[in-house]
């Protein structure tokens, strides 16, 4: 099987990139993370993350606009390559496969 | 509301750390949240929550730039046009390139020679382990004197147990070597004891130090000595003869003394050889004996020095005591120490010795000054370079870089070129300086370190001014125009550099005169006797048969037997004078005579008769006296002191004549009370006055009539004169090292306003040519461009006086005699300078003069 380049936050970063389609940029990702999956991430630790995802070549960016309340800087928004997207689907696949192959005994019980 | 700001220092030091490419949409992303929870939790809490967020982007991920793009190529082509513009201009501007280079070459040279006289002679005998608890026990008793009596060694060991060692060390000076048949006469010859090689490291290159000059009989040969008398056998285990009189066994060998040392022998003999003989129990019988002692750690010198005078009561009585203290003087601080005048390595100040270290950086300065004289008066013409460079898009910093390449390029030149000089110049310290130093010594680190530093500050000191000078053009000027001189200012920096250099110059100029005359002072003023053609010699055995030889000898005008001549001073002795209330002792030299010795040196008898022959048993001794020593005892008139009573030495005298007093020792001293007497048993010395004529021929007569009686030694003699030139050895030597190096700042000087002079004609050849065809003559045009540097000159003479004044009075402060500074040596100083200046100036004014008007005119 191909091996994904992918850890766990980097997965978790990648996803979210791809639920904000046209608007994911440094702080609506985080935004994004922090209510998704509850935890307090920082910028910094986001910022890396997608700088290495783009060295990767899981995303491709390009600036966007200047608003105000960014101090007259532009945003650098983010979206997902091929490869992103096959590296996701790939994970997938591997997920669901090793859910499947779960006997129903396999796992304990968790009640909701 | 006012906008809220997030903290200012966080901002900047985000944009100071953070890689550019990534820098604008960090800078957005946490302005975005700044401002949102200002919105939402204030503005303290958003600015508290921003500067951390910036420290959190502090990582190698963001600090790392973006790899350049830009083609690697083009940087190379960039450096290859600037190299290839540096060697343009250097070819296109041979002389200037070439005033540079040699200018920096000589100072840089000077400087590192220098550099290494200051290192050899602040490290004076530093190498040994224990030097910093290493002491020479000397005395102070009214004067100072280094040696100590050897009864004092003993008693040393005695009485401070505690001490790590205590060892004797005695200098003999010249001694007579036999091995085989062969006789060699030899200097620096020294005894020392067994312990003398714990306190003092060596480098023994055979046998063992700490047995090697234990037993009588013994010698330490230095590598040089051992070369020559046993070439490449093993010296260990051969025999020499001493003096007629110790055969020695060689049990060591060790290289040759190194240069920064106070300690001079090639030879050293055991102590035990010779300590029965020369034992003594007295406090005063002072024969040249150096008494060392090491102290055990974290004794203090004054501790045992509050014990000396109760060491001395015990040992020598309360009148001893009471008259003289012993000292500890630290090894260190031997070479330095300008108290003990009679050693056998004279002292040097530290003052000297930072002088000169002041002269290096003056000289370097000088190098620098011509450096940034030219480039400064250069850079017009390299203002369209710099024009175009700049319209092209080149930074200042690129600018500055391209300067200070070109500089780098010339000083690299001539460090090259300075390096050589000094390695050809090295093997002439010892002669010209007394300083002997290694050439190995310029590839050790430290050495190595500190010539970098001097290239390096050099680069700096030389390139920096005219590289921000020449980048800041503006390009609009530098192109539009042929610019003049005056519209890029810098004419008041170079002409106070010009002020600067001439200043040093003088001082160096004055400084010179001063030594040179004090100098000349020495050796040539008179010394109250006659030095001319007078030679010394041992008077050895059968004194009478050899008084016969030389009175038939054509050759000797005349002879005197004595213990010793007017230059030298051997004995001294305590006087006073109960008769004349003179009750508390003080010292006096004693010069035990014959009765042709006033008349050959032609001492002034100014009162009473001159010394006749009188017998040995005499109970009171008749004896002639200096002025010094009658006026010491209260005597004005000099005929008052014939007939009164002195003791001297604790024996009764008569004074029968008075002398005016002579020079007996170097200008250094004060002249000291002398005591003349007749005695016979004492004329170890015989001095001959020659006739000019066949000098040669009666000095071979001599010898050969000497060696007949004295069959198992060698003839020596010495030149009073040259003797007395040696006295001053130091100063000779200091003397050199001036002349030496005021001589390098004055060319470097030279070459400089020459420079500068041609340069400026250069830039005024049209002014020149349009005065010429309105009438003006060549005299006038030539006063023109030199007239400015006159008054440079004189503003610097105003400066340069008064700090020249000021540094050799205080070093002729040194001598008891020295010449006065008076307007005479600062006239010739103005003159030397103003000589100079005319010359280097008037060349090539003249030249610029002379110069057709048609062809200066005729092109523009």
């Amino acid at each position: 099987m191909r091996r994904s380049y992918l850890g766990e936050f980097e997965e978790v970063v990648l996803l979210t990139v791809a639920v904000l389609g046209t608007g994911a940029y440094g702080v609506a990702i985080t935004d994004e993370l922090d209510r998704q999956t509850g935890r307090a991430v920082s910028i910094s630790a986001v910022h890396a993350a997608l700088h290495r995802l783009e060295e990767k070549g899981m995303l491709k960016s390009h600036l966007g606009e200047a608003t105000a309340e960014r101090g007259g800087r532009r945003k650098r928004l983010f979206s997902v390559t091929v490869l992103g997207s096959r590296t996701l689907h790939d994970i997938r696949a591997v997920r669901d496969q090793l859910w499947d192959s779960i006997s129903p005994q396999g796992l304990p019980a968790v009640s909701l | 509301m006012k906008p809220q700001k997030p903290p200012q220092w966080a901002s900047r030091l985000l944009a100071w750390f953070c890689a550019p490419h990534l820098l604008e949409e960090i800078q957005g992303d946490l302005h975005e949240r700044f401002v949102r929870r200002a919105r939402l939790f204030g503005e303290r809490d958003a600015r508290w929550q921003y500067a951390w967020e910036v420290l959190k982007f502090m990582q190698p991920r963001f600090l790392k730039r973006k790899p350049d793009y830009s083609p690697k190529p083009q940087r190379i082509a960039m450096l290859r046009n600037y190299f290839t513009i540096a060697c343009r201009t250097i070819l296109q501007q041979k002389s200037y390139a070439f005033i540079n280079v040699m200018g920096l070459a000589l100072g840089l040279s000077a400087c590192i020679v220098i550099f290494l006289v200051f290192r050899n002679e602040l490290t004076y005998d530093a190498f040994n382990r224990k030097a910093d608890r290493t002491y020479r026990v000397t005395i102070s008793a009214g004067d100072y004197n280094p040696s100590v009596s050897f009864a004092i060694a003993p008693a040393f060991r005695t009485d401070f147990p505690e001490m790590e060692q205590v060892s004797q060390y005695y200098y003999q000076g010249e001694a007579q070597i036999q091995v085989d048949k062969q006789r060699y006469l030899e200097e620096s010859f020294a005894y020392a004891d067994g312990y003398f090689p714990q306190v003092f490291d060596f480098n023994w290159l055979a046998g063992d130090p700490k047995t090697a000059l234990q037993e009588p009989n013994t010698v330490v040969l230095t590598e040089s000595i051992a070369r020559k008398y046993f070439g490449d056998q093993d010296a260990l285990g051969k025999t020499i003869r001493l003096d007629n009189a110790y055969d020695l066994r060689v049990t060591g060998v060790m290289k040759d003394l190194p240069s920064n040392t106070h300690l001079v022998f090639n030879f050293l003999v055991s102590w035990e050889t010779v300590r029965k003989k020369l034992d003594t129990p007295h406090f005063w019988s002072i024969s040249g004996g150096y008494l060392y002692v090491v102290l055990p750690e974290k004794l203090l010198p004054k501790r045992v020095e509050a014990r000396i005078p109760a060491f001395i009561r015990k040992n020598w009585g309360d009148d001893i005591a009471k008259d003289a203290a012993l000292l500890l003087q630290p090894l260190r601080e031997i070479h330095f120490d300008k108290r003990y005048l009679t050693q056998i390595t004279m002292p040097r100040s530290k003052e000297t010795i930072y002088g000169l270290a002041g002269v290096a950086l003056v000289i370097i300065l000088t190098a620098c000054i011509n450096f940034v004289n030219l480039a400064t008066a250069q850079a017009v013409r390299r203002s369209k370079e710099v024009g175009i460079r700049k319209a092209l898009g080149a930074f200042r910093r690129q600018l500055v870089g391209q300067m200070l390449g070109e500089t780098t390029l010339l000083v690299g030149l001539a460090t090259v070129l300075a390096l050589g000089a000094v390695w050809a110049f090295l093997p002439l310290t010892k002669p010209l300086l007394n300083i002997g130093i290694d050439a190995s010594q310029l590839v050790e680190p430290q050495v190595i370190a500190v010539v970098f530093g001097v290239v390096l500050s050099t680069i700096l000191l030389a390139g920096l001014y005219p590289a921000f000078v020449q980048s800041g053009f503006q390009p609009i000027k530098a192109l539009r125009s042929r610019s003049t001189e005056a519209s890029f200012g810098g004419m008041t920096v170079r002409k106070a550099l010009v002020i600067l250099q001439f200043a040093i110059t003088q001082v160096m100029i004055i400084g010179t005169l001063v030594v040179a005359s004090q100098m000349d002072f020495f050796q040539n003023q008179d010394m109250g006797f006659e030095k001319e053609a007078i030679v010394s010699f041992p008077t050895g055995a059968k004194a009478d048969v050899l008084r016969q030889k030389l009175q038939d000898n054509p050759g000797v005008q005349q002879l005197s037997f004595a213990s010793a001549g007017p230059a030298f001073n051997f004995n001294f002795m305590p006087f006073a004078s109960p008769e004349l209330g003179m009750v508390e002792n003080d010292v006096t030299e004693l010069k035990l005579v014959d009765e042709n010795y006033i008349s050959m040196y032609h001492l002034e008898l100014l009162a009473g008769e001159p010394i006749i022959k009188t017998a040995e048993d005499d109970t009171i001794r008749n004896v002639i006296v200096n002025q010094t020593l009658i006026r010491r005892l209260g005597i004005q008139k000099d005929e008052d002191a014939i007939g009164k009573r002195v003791r001297v030495g604790g024996g009764p005298s008569i004074i029968r004549g008075v002398v005016r007093d002579f020079q007996s020792e170097s200008k250094h001293k004060k002249i000291r009370a002398c005591v003349l007497t007749y005695n016979s048993r004492a004329f170890w010395q015989v001095s001959v006055k020659l006739r000019p004529q066949n000098l040669r021929e009666t000095l071979a007569t001599i010898e050969k009539d000497w060696t007949d009686l004295n069959p198992e030694s060698i003839f020596r003699y010495e030149f009073v004169d040259e003797h007395i030139a040696k006295l001053y050895k130091q100063e000779e030597t200091l003397y050199n090292a001036f002349r030496l190096f005021a001589g390098i700042a004055i060319v470097i000087g030279g070459l400089g306003l020459f420079g500068l002079v041609s340069l400026m004609a250069v830039q005024r050849t049209k002014e020149v040519g349009i005065r010429k065809v309105l009438g003006a003559s060549v005299g006038s045009i030539v006063v023109l461009l030199s007239r400015e540097f006159v008054w440079l000159m004189l503003i610097a003479f105003v400066i340069a006086a008064p700090l020249a004044w000021y540094g050799m009075d205080a070093w002729l402060q040194e001598y008891a005699y020295h010449i006065q500074i008076g307007p005479s040596i600062f006239l010739v100083a103005i003159l030397v300078t103003f000589v100079i200046a005319a010359f280097t100036v008037s060349f090539q004014s003249i030249k610029a003069a002379l110069v057709n008007p048609v062809k200066s005119l005729r092109s523009e």
